[in-house]
């Protein structure tokens, strides 16, 4: 519970405010709203039946479909298998082998690089390292800060 | 397959009601009236079930609830974040006030239209307060039920349920007192 509410006569302020607001009588509907809701009934209706969810399509329809899903993925998965048997593929799986051994030489340097840069941040020593860390979160807040306070200055009700 | 006229008079029987639930969450007649014809495409293609129905109202008023919450959740997200961050955009005034009895505000509330001051008053509250305080006095939601449908912490319920009455009753009673001298 809020301390605020720990209050004397708060209680009293939360069942006057319940009743006022139970109290309330229903709020009428635009005119507008029944002719757009009949209106988007029949524009549903019109729809061709391929752009009706799929549930909503006939029960021969929805067999088909099936069946022709389920083809489409035996054949897939068929063809897919052929093809890891055919000679070709072996020659191209090497070469995707090799591009790969490409990729672990760039990894090899990144590393280099990554391990200079560590050197070369011991050098400075530590104060220089926390000096930079603080002045990486102070902006960061800075920026958050400022983001807040130009979002309810935008938002704020005149 | 659904009979146009019985969906018809279905609609005039619960679109007030719909609308009502949709337009005190959102506070927008425009966005209020997309979600209630939203609510009765979904009640059209299930109305073979819910026309005999006996808790077809419950269900309406639950799916425009739901659906103005997604609707808020999807378009307005930031105000939850900045809400949770600063009290929102007027809670700081809020929490400044310090807290006074209610005296005479139904005898007051009683000789003006309380009931169109009431409705005003509650779309005037920021989101961050009015939704929630909705759910608790309309829908009859406990704050735990409102947490979690909110995806807020209880704390953060309860304070701005607390800052949304406290925030009706400021602006309530100064425009009564008006009123009432005026006339």
């Amino acid at each position: 519970m809020c301390p605020e509410q720990m209050k004397p006569g708060y209680e009293e302020l939360e069942a006057r405010i319940d009743r006022m607001v139970k109290s309330l009588p229903e709020l009428e509907a635009p005119a507008t709203l029944h002719s757009r809701v009949m209106r988007a009934i029949e524009r549903r209706a019109a729809r061709p039946w391929y752009r009706l969810p799929w549930q909503a399509w006939r029960l021969e329809w929805r067999m088909a479909s099936l069946a022709l899903l389920l083809c489409a993925f035996g054949g897939l998965c068929f063809g897919g298998w052929e093809l890891s048997r055919a000679a070709g593929v072996a020659t191209a799986s090497a070469k995707v082998g090799h591009v790969v051994s490409g990729f672990s030489l760039l990894w090899n340097v990144l590393a280099a690089l990554g391990n200079a840069g560590c050197l070369v941040i011991k050098h400075f020593g530590t104060p220089v390292i926390l000096a930079s860390i603080v002045l990486i979160g102070f902006g960061y807040a800075l920026c958050l800060g400022l983001g807040t306070l130009y979002f309810r200055l935008a938002l704020a009700r005149r | 397959m659904t009979d146009p006229q019985q969906f018809e008079a279905f609609m005039r029987n619960y679109q007030n009601m719909v609308f009502s639930t949709a337009m005190r969450l959102l506070a927008n007649q425009t966005e209020a009236e997309d979600i209630s014809q939203e609510v009765f495409l979904k009640a059209y293609e299930r109305f073979d079930q819910l026309s005999a129905s006996p808790t077809a109202g419950g269900w309406l008023k639950t799916v425009a609830t739901n659906l103005s919450l997604n609707h808020l959740t999807r378009y307005r997200s930031r105000w939850s974040f900045f809400s949770e961050l600063s009290g929102g955009a007027e809670g700081d005034e809020e929490r400044e006030l310090p807290f006074a009895a209610p005296e005479n505000l139904e005898d007051e509330l009683a000789r003006a239209d309380r009931n169109k001051l009431v409705e005003e008053a509650l779309q005037k509250l920021p989101p961050a307060q009015r939704v929630p305080l909705v759910l608790f006095h309309l829908e009859g939601l406990s704050y735990e039920e409102i947490a979690r449908k909110l995806h807020v912490s209880l704390g953060k319920v309860k304070t701005d349920i607390f800052r949304g009455r406290e925030a009706l009753r400021k602006r309530l009673l100064p425009r009564l007192a008006e009123e009432v001298h005026v006339s």
